[in-house]
């Protein structure tokens, strides 16, 4: 009898289980005009199918709709959560029969980068022939021709899967100038010199996607270098001249239309003089905002925002189980999802997006806080940094951080402990902690 | 932790529940092949997503020196793929083996010092600075000290009260691991030791100064508020002129002026004595000169006129 109800709650158990993972695997079906992906179910397994419309990588086993954790890891059920990685930012510079690239750590989502490719071409858009050079950010490309455009593509790899691949940059490799008054004898042309212009102009041209007819900031240094506005299709070029060689910390953000910022998108760039080099690739992470600071347990809450048009948009709402939904971006490139906060737990929550498009991958931009209660409460439009801005002028800057090195690890006033409140960390003291959360909203 | 874990599921997996058995191609059945399968399985994600401790590493250009002689030592940092935008420490070394002679900040990724490394505590260097936006590098240079050995003897160069923060605004600690340098001192130097020069003929960079006021800082007073970078061997100091009289002064700096009548100029000196200037005057000054200028030349005008017409009478 004991052994008849072990064996039939057994059954039950195993029933009630599979009956459980017979609903929950079927996700969204994948098409396209030569291909259809019914109830997609990763198994694990090596190898891909491919098609020439179509690579399916085959990869770990997708049981349930849920989430299942441990302190040392997470995995995901769903397309969505798929490995993927942000898409460098290439820098190149010409040289003498060489070109010297350098890009960004391409950052992973569900996966490490293990490897990059340099893809080298001479037609814009043209086929490119890729090497593998490894886990590194730099690459030099030997034995060019000097005098013709060669156009570049970085992709990252994690163990031979590939994850994401960046925007095409040029350069022009030209010969060394000879030494001024040189005639028979002296030194070699060292150095890198020469480049696509005169060896006087030393000029960086940084070049990307932002949001359509945004506004543009370049940082030099974290300090205002230039700006620009982006056309309608989003895409924008900066030229910056007359800096001198050395290594340099750029930083870019853009303005929506409704003046929100996006997060800085930061890397550094090795200036060499009398060369041109090129930045491109550049894809700022799309701006973010809710309407509600406050929802009402089972409301919806709008998420929306811009990036480039007709992109890709993944939106991330973290919670005890991170949602990711997807969605498309209009022609203006301007987003909106209404998410449904019913599995979401009554406590404070955040979302932030990156986006897709052309084979090209932003970050993940700012995350933007709301909390689900018992009731509503709208959020007024917001256009000045959330946090840092100590003087109140709607700009993070060396005014803000002069006023925080003044009182660091000096003891407050009562004045400035509730501006730390308010603006920093709120432990009532300035230390390193709220300068690491000026250096995140930073506006230069 | 992890490891114990992972030890712990990979014993079990392998091993199969209570059996002792060890693995060989015999004994592999369909059940532990199908443990093998949640075996590569979790190792995928175990590794994937192990987030790695950011790095920062002491480099020594040499392990060894006489005295007498120059080494170099610079601190790198690797984000393993994070974002850091904070970074704090303290570089120790013996005095009594190991001289510090100069500071370099010329190549570093950092674009605001809040403490910048200097030399005024021997066996102590102290740091700490911020990179808005963050930074995500495997050889980010922090910073380089010229050393020079003073006498013989084994010392470690080691990394302390390290903090690394990630650019997340909230200001989160990230993993901190230290790669500390050990340096061997033995014999004498040939010859006249060489000197400690850093070759730098460009001036710092070009930079603006900010006049601002605000409630939490100087009783709501003026103050002058700069910052630049020299890209060689770094900015050494500022002085600040209100007018005609100069002081050595750092950012912020209360003003002595509280008139809306100012000229600010502020004059950035890198290591090698090179410097740049940056001038702000005020619109109200500028107008009165321009109006005091004016003034002068319609006065001088009608003064030739009227001696004119009194020369004509």
């Amino acid at each position: 009898m004991n052994f008849l109800s072990k064996k039939l709650s057994f059954i039950l158990v195993f029933g009630l289980a599979f009956f459980t993972f017979a609903h929950s695997v079927l996700f969204a079906d994948f098409s396209s005009t030569s291909f259809n992906l019914e109830n997609p179910i990763n198994i694990i397994g090596g190898g891909q199918s491919t098609s020439t419309s179509f690579q399916y990588l085959s990869t770990t086993g997708q049981l349930t709709g849920g989430q299942s954790t441990s302190t040392a890891f997470a995995q995901n059920a769903g397309f969505l959560y798929f490995p993927t990685a942000t898409s460098p930012v290439v820098t190149a510079t010409a040289g003498d029969a060489q070109v010297v690239l350098s890009w960004t750590a391409a950052t992973g989502i569900f996966a490490n980068v293990t490897s990059y490719d340099v893809g080298i071409s001479t037609t814009s858009g043209g086929t490119f022939t890729y090497t593998t050079v490894g886990n590194v950010l730099t690459s030099t490309r030997t034995s060019l021709t000097n005098g013709t455009t060669y156009y570049f593509k970085v992709r990252s790899y994690a163990s031979g899967s590939f994850l994401s691949e960046s925007a095409e940059v040029s350069a022009t490799p030209v010969a060394s100038t000879p030494p001024p008054g040189g005639g028979g004898g002296g030194g070699g042309g060292g150095g890198g010199s020469s480049g696509s212009t005169g060896s006087t102009n030393t000029t960086v041209i940084f070049s990307g996607r932002a949001y359509p007819k945004s506004s543009i900031t370049l940082l030099k240094d974290a300090q205002v270098a230039a700006t620009t506005i982006a056309g309608s299709d989003a895409m924008f070029q900066i030229t910056l001249t007359g800096i001198s060689a050395g290594s340099y910390i750029f930083s870019v953000y853009g303005e929506d239309n409704r003046g929100i910022r996006s997060a800085l998108l930061t890397f550094p760039v090795s200036v060499t003089a009398g060369v041109t080099t090129n930045v491109g690739g550049i894809f700022i992470a799309p701006s973010i905002s809710v309407d509600k600071s406050e929802v009402k347990q089972g409301d919806n809450i709008a998420i929306f925002g811009q990036s480039a048009p007709v992109s890709e948009i993944t939106i991330s709402i973290n919670s005890e189980q991170e949602f990711f939904e997807k969605i498309k971006s209009d022609a203006d490139g301007i987003y909106l999802l209404n998410f449904d906060t019913s599995p979401l737990a009554i406590e404070q929550h955040s979302a932030k997006s990156k986006a897709a498009l052309a084979g090209e991958i932003s970050s993940f931009g700012k995350s933007v806080n709301f909390t689900v209660g018992t009731k509503t409460i709208l959020k007024p439009a917001e256009k000045c940094p959330a946090k840092a801005d100590l003087n109140s002028d709607c700009r993070v800057n060396l005014v803000d951080f002069s006023i925080a090195a003044f009182w660091y690890k000096k003891p407050l006033n009562s004045a400035t402990i509730i501006l730390e409140i308010n603006k920093l960390n709120g432990d009532g003291k300035i230390n390193l902690v709220d300068f690491s959360i000026m250096a995140y909203y930073w506006t230069g | 932790m992890v490891k114990s874990i992972w030890l712990t599921l990979v014993s079990w997996l392998i091993i199969g529940q209570g059996s002792s058995t060890t693995l060989t191609t015999s004994n592999m059945n369909k059940f532990t092949i199908y443990n093998l399968k949640f075996l590569i399985f979790f190792s995928f994600f175990l590794l994937a997503s192990q987030a790695s401790a950011a790095t920062l590493s002491l480099d020594l250009e040499k392990k060894e020196a006489k005295i007498g002689e120059i080494v170099n030592l610079t601190i790198f940092l690797n984000t393993e793929g994070q974002s850091i935008n904070t970074i704090e420490g303290d570089l120790r070394y013996d005095a009594s083996l190991l001289q510090a002679e100069a500071v370099n900040i010329g190549g570093s990724f950092i674009s605001f010092w809040i403490e910048q490394p200097d030399l005024k505590t021997p066996g102590t260097i102290h740091f700490s600075g911020i990179t808005p936006g963050g930074i995500s590098a495997t050889s980010g240079e922090a910073f380089g000290i010229i050393f020079r050995a003073q006498k013989e003897g084994n010392t470690i160069l080691s990394l302390n009260n390290v903090n690394l923060f990630l650019n997340d605004g909230e200001g989160s600690r990230a993993q901190a691991k230290i790669m500390n340098a050990s340096f061997k001192i033995s014999g004498n130097v040939v010859g006249t030791p060489e000197s400690v020069a850093i070759i730098d003929t460009v001036p710092p960079e070009k930079f603006k100064i900010v006049r601002a006021r605000d409630v939490s800082i100087y009783d709501n007073k003026w103050f002058a508020a700069f910052s630049t970078l020299d890209k060689i061997s770094g900015v050494d100091r500022y002085i600040i002129c209100e007018f005609w009289s100069c002081t050595l002064e750092e950012s912020p700096y209360l003003l002595k002026n509280q008139t809306s009548f100012y000229r600010i100029k502020v004059n950035a000196y890198d290591q090698n004595g090179n410097s740049t200037s940056a001038t702000l005057t005020s619109p109200y000054l500028v107008l009165i000169i321009l109006l005091l200028f004016t003034f002068i030349v319609v006065t001088m005008y009608l003064c030739i006129r009227l001696r004119k017409n009194s020369a004509r009478k």
